[in-house]
């Protein structure tokens, strides 16, 4: 398989926590294991700024760019056209893959490097919905930097459905290949003595619930359930970590049903606590009201928790059904599905012991990382850039004021494209030195020696 | 989003020619002996990522909340907008009248007091018998009471009203004096655009009832495009009186024909609609011209008859979509 030189472009990355920022790493490294040249471009964090190498000769470009709204560069359509096609010449990249689509960056990314010629591949990891006005605004972005897209992948069947639908696709043109977790950083609680997974019944059980306590995690649903499940089965008690806005009503639900002892808060945790946050727990508690994928989930199941769930977006996909109970995302629905679980483990009649191994097979990154290889090999040159009267002619199809709109943004863009091509040809770009790769570290050694015996002997 | 192409779902495919998925030995396969496609994610499948299933957007719902839409209840919402314009146009009528043709102030006003206190009559009335079969279902043994209770409340509110007419007097030779270093094109100006405003903010719906109406915006803008254009006037006693006009047919009118939506059958409404446009029209003949008044009850018809007609046609654009993206509803108990 031919190797590519890949640039994953977001807003989101390190040293933000989060879903699309783990994506984009762990893709990355695997990606460099399968023998790509893979570097990030994203914003600059504070003063973080400039080109990093992490581990395994990844590089991340730290770009100065204006944040706008929620570590979101300011969307300004041509703005980062010349420091990108200097990465992009810099790093002889051949994929453009973009991350989120909030991220303006991503966007602009893909759109240059349409113009530049190159392949692009987008992955989308959230839903969105068609009634607000913010949710027009977003598809209508979309929409653009989607029509003339190489591949687009996306986490679950929901947000293919979604994206489809937001962007008008072709849904063979949309993959679905999902997140996945590194399970070695989620391991199970090793339980002392003889009875290794079952729970007898006069035994507390603990019920763990990690969201950031926003309204749309269904942090209300939360703050309602806990003090019913809590008067419901008294031996039954909840760490609850994450920090919102809706933190200080389970402050107020905790002191009003008199719960401080049963009821542990703990704010917000970094992500690397999670696990051991985790694994103090016997079931994971999720009453998010949108989800595209749900990585916590998986990660809470790796961790030999059993999962209690609302069944919202990509969530039911996500784990088979011995592992993860579903309810409706109201009141009464999940606290019966909560007191259901908490039964089955008393009883043993769940299981968890063999969770991690389980969970460890159906989701890995190498997987993920060879799905994704697929989908790069898939994306022909040719085919992708046609005449620039085509390309126009997707544009123009976006809508009457809008695909107007578009025609005269792709059409500036290649224009400034064109007298950077002047101003600052591609020759006069350094090309950036490539990290060894893993394969071919002792063949570097010998060339090097090589070049050194070719100094001596001059 | 007017015309968004919901795509049709289609068979397996194989994006372009992955080397690793081609050698599969699944692929030789017939579909029929291959196991069902599932939609989850944790199988690993032996379909192609960009596998595309029958099923693909089956729980996507077209329209769910979209209401049907009958002309006739239509018109009824659509009289609303042209009756506000109507009362809008009478309060300028009369100050054409007054500043323009010289009328006498005085004889709007006492037609439009008669007017108002009959309205008062009714709307006490009915107030009335309201509060008793309020009382009455809450504690039967004060029925008794009940008489002079709302006596009072109706003193109180005589009390009141009287107490505003004489601030209102009061004040009429401030009002007066008030934009006297103004230009009269400014004035004009700034009514005209309080009248926009005023439109744009009052409370057009058809079922709301008294305790909910509180127009609170739209009253301080009619109130002050009065103001401001009864400081236009000459003679103290105009100002008042215009200025009492303005309140009675901006202020108390929607408020009076609020309740008669409210308590009685949609005729009543429906006759003090026409009645306005009636009286509004033979004052635009009389007042200003024959090409105005044309204009005007086109303008009157336009917003009752077609306005309505083009909503229902603007109806067939609708386009709702909605699926298992959306965030969920949580149904949680108060408690």
């Amino acid at each position: 398989m031919a190797s590519y030189n890949i640039a994953m472009v977001t807003d989101f990355f390190y040293p933000q926590p989060g879903g699309v920022e783990f994506h984009v790493y762990h893709l990355s490294q695997k990606l460099i294991d399968l023998g790509h040249s893979v570097v990030i471009i994203t914003h600059s964090y504070g003063n973080r700024n400039g080109v990093r190498t992490l581990a395994n000769g990844l590089k991340v470009y730290y770009v100065p760019f204006f944040v706008l709204y929620r570590s979101s560069a300011s969307p300004t359509v041509f703005s980062a056209l010349p420091i990108l096609r200097n990465i992009f010449i810099r790093e002889s990249i051949d994929i453009v893959h973009g991350h989120g689509s909030l991220s303006s960056l991503c966007h602009e990314a893909i759109l240059h490097g349409r113009t530049m010629g190159l392949k692009t591949v987008f992955t989308d990891h959230s839903l969105f919905g068609f009634a607000s006005v913010s949710s027009i605004m977003g598809n209508k972005i979309l929409k653009f930097t989607l029509s003339d897209i190489g591949h687009v992948i996306c986490v679950s069947h929901t947000c293919k459905e979604n994206t489809v639908l937001r962007a008008s696709l072709d849904p063979l043109h949309v993959s679905v290949i999902p997140n996945a977790v590194i399970s070695n950083d989620f391991n199970p609680k090793k339980r002392s003595g003889k009875s290794t997974s079952l729970i007898s019944s006069d035994q507390k059980i603990t019920v763990v619930a990690i969201s950031r306590l926003f309204p749309n995690k269904g942090a209300d649903l939360l703050t309602a359930i806990v003090p019913r499940v809590c008067l419901a089965k008294p031996n039954v008690n909840f760490i609850i970590a994450g920090d919102g806005p809706k933190f200080l009503d389970l402050e107020q639900m905790r002191e009003k049903y008199f719960l401080q002892e049963r009821v542990t808060l703990l704010g917000s945790v970094q992500h690397e606590e999670v696990p051991e946050v985790m694994t103090q727990g016997d079931i994971f508690l999720h009453p998010s009201l949108t989800e595209a994928f749900g990585t916590v989930i998986v990660e809470a199941a790796s961790c030999g928790l059993y999962v209690v769930t609302t069944n919202v977006g990509g969530i039911p996909e996500v784990l088979p059904n011995h592992m993860i109970s579903f309810s409706e995302p109201e009141e009464e629905s999940l606290v019966q599905a909560t007191i259901k679980a908490v039964d089955h483990l008393q009883s043993g009649k769940i299981d968890t012991t063999k969770f991690h191994d389980e969970v460890a097979k159906m989701y890995s990154w190498a997987n993920i990382a060879k799905r994704t290889e697929n989908v790069y090999a898939s994306l022909d040159s040719r085919k992708l850039n046609q005449p620039l009267l085509i390309r126009l002619q997707k544009y123009y199809c976006c809508g009457p004021v809008a695909g107007k709109l578009f025609i005269l943004c792709v059409v500036v863009d290649i224009l400034i494209f064109m007298i950077l091509e002047w101003w600052y040809p591609a020759e006069h770009i350094d090309r950036a030195t490539k990290w060894p790769k893993k394969g071919q570290k002792s063949q570097l050694v010998m060339v090097t020696q090589a070049h050194e015996s070719d100094e001596a002997l001059s | 989003m007017t015309s968004l192409a919901v795509p049709k779902p289609r068979r397996a495919f194989q994006i372009g020619s992955p080397p690793t998925r081609a050698k599969s030995p699944l692929r030789t396969r017939s579909p029929s002996r291959r196991q069902p496609w599932k939609k989850l994610l944790y199988l690993n499948q032996p379909y192609p990522d960009n596998y595309t299933n029958e099923s693909f957007l089956s729980q996507l719902k077209r329209n769910t909340t979209v209401v049907k839409y009958s002309y006739l209840k239509l018109l009824d919402d659509f009289s609303l907008i042209a009756q506000h314009l109507s009362n809008l146009f009478l309060v300028i009528l009369v100050f054409i009248g007054i500043y323009y043709q010289n009328w006498n102030p005085v004889t709007p006003i006492v037609y439009s007091s008669i007017l108002t206190i009959f309205g008062f009559m009714v709307w006490d009335a009915n107030r009335k018998d309201d509060q008793q079969h309020h009382v009455q279902r809450e504690v039967e043994e004060i029925s008794s009471s009940t008489t002079t209770y709302s006596l009072k409340t109706q003193r109180s509110k005589i009390k009141s009203s009287i107490i505003l007419l004489f601030i209102l007097l009061i004040l009429s030779p401030v009002l007066k004096s008030l934009t006297k270093s103004t230009a009269s094109d400014s004035i004009w100006a700034i009514s005209f655009c309080l009248c926009i405003a005023n439109t744009l903010f009052h409370e057009y719906a058809m079922a709301s009832d008294l305790a909910n109406c509180r127009p609170i915006i739209s009253t301080n803008i009619s109130f002050s495009s009065a103001i401001v254009l009864a400081s236009r006037l000459s003679t103290n006693i105009s100002v008042f009186c215009f200025v009492l006009f303005a309140i009675q047919a901006n202020i108390l009118l929607p408020v009076f024909d609020v309740h008669l939506r409210q308590f009685y059958p949609k005729a009543y409404h429906r006759s003090l609609f026409v009645a306005t446009s009636i009286v509004v029209s033979i004052m635009v003949a009389f007042i200003l011209n024959i090409k105005i008044l044309l204009i005007w009850v086109m303008g009157q018809v336009g917003i009752v008859f077609v306005l309505p007609s083009y909503f229902l046609f603007l109806q067939k654009y609708k386009n709702e979509l909605q699926g298992p993206w959306d965030p969920a509803k949580p149904i949680i108990k108060t408690t």
